[in-house]
């Protein structure tokens, strides 16, 4: 459920109003409409704020700033800005394969907050962990990264599916597919974030296009690029 | 002189100023922007929201000790 944030401030404030109303009078319930008002104003509408409010806050968790906001992911937000097609990561964000503001979200989707009640599970003890201060050196992912994420959007493209790589190999689309073959970990677009060899690489600065190269796009290098991608 | 309240009015009021405080909470949590927001409005106002509709609810079986509405 999307609702904009004005509203569903508006939506609890009036149902405050309902609340004070009932604090101040709660001899109204004595009447039947006075019960229909306390049930509609202590049950109903405060169960569908906790609805609406749960939902606007896993929507902005979705975000990339929200991502970022914890300092040990510093680096991969960093990742997203290097000039370098070879960084998959980069030439996605760079070439809004994914959208900026979702970036994080649109390839880890079932990542801690994102995916079901574990991962979700999972998502709190992150931010929990983050500000205990015991967060671990490295992260990685909880399970190998499943190909479904990449063919959500290119599996159906034809630049993916005529690609020399995939379609001269026999079996090799069935692989991708069926998940033996690895889009990232078969040694074909293998460098992902590589947040330990950041110190040395040029970053792209959306704000002085010009005093860098434009990322190339890897669709030509390896078919792989969604063929709605906005570049 | 106005009727002493019953216990479904004082557990109806108790509901109203807890979802007061719960509504407080969640507005907080809307504006700030971190992932502790997330944590405010779940655990605060969401046990907070919780504990007034199992107020309201709850004022609804109560019942006067003796000569109740």
């Amino acid at each position: 459920m999307d609702v904009p944030l004005w509203m569903l401030i508006g939506l609890v404030v009036v149902a405050a109003l309902l609340a004070v109303v009932l604090l101040v009078a709660p001899t109204i319930t004595r009447t039947t409409e006075g019960k229909i008002l306390a049930f509609a104003g202590l049950f109903l509408v405060p169960a569908f704020v906790l609805y609406a409010g749960a939902s606007e806050h896993l929507e902005r968790s979705k975000s990339t700033d929200f991502c970022l906001s914890c300092h040990i992911m510093t680096p991969y937000g960093k990742s997203l800005r290097v000039n370098d097609g070879e960084y998959v990561a980069a030439a996605h964000f760079q070439n809004n394969r994914v959208p900026q503001d979702h970036a994080c979200y649109s390839c880890h989707t079932d990542y801690a907050l994102f995916g079901g009640i574990r991962s979700k599970l999972r998502g709190l003890r992150h931010v929990l962990v983050n500000y205990s201060g015991t967060a671990p050196d490295t992260i990685k992912l909880y399970q190998p990264y499943n190909n479904r994420e990449c063919l959500h959007c290119h599996g159906a493209a034809r630049s993916f599916l005529e690609a020399s790589a995939h379609a001269d190999v026999e079996g090799s689309i069935a692989g991708l597919k069926a998940g033996t073959t690895s889009c990232i970990a078969s040694g074909c677009h293998d460098v992902i974030h590589d947040v330990r060899g950041l110190e040395n690489v040029e970053l792209w600065d959306p704000a002085k296009p010009a005093e860098t190269a434009p990322v190339p796009s890897t669709a030509a290098d390896s078919g792989a690029a969604a063929p709605q991608a906005n570049e | 002189m106005s009727p002493p309240p019953t216990i479904m009015e004082r557990r109806i009021r108790l509901s109203a100023l807890l979802l007061l405080a719960a509504f407080a909470v969640e507005i907080f949590s809307f504006l700030w922007k971190s992932p502790l927001a997330f944590f405010l409005f779940l655990i605060v106002g969401g046990l907070l929201a919780l504990a007034a509709m199992g107020a309201f609810l709850l004022s609804l079986v109560s019942s006067e000790p003796s000569g109740g509405r």
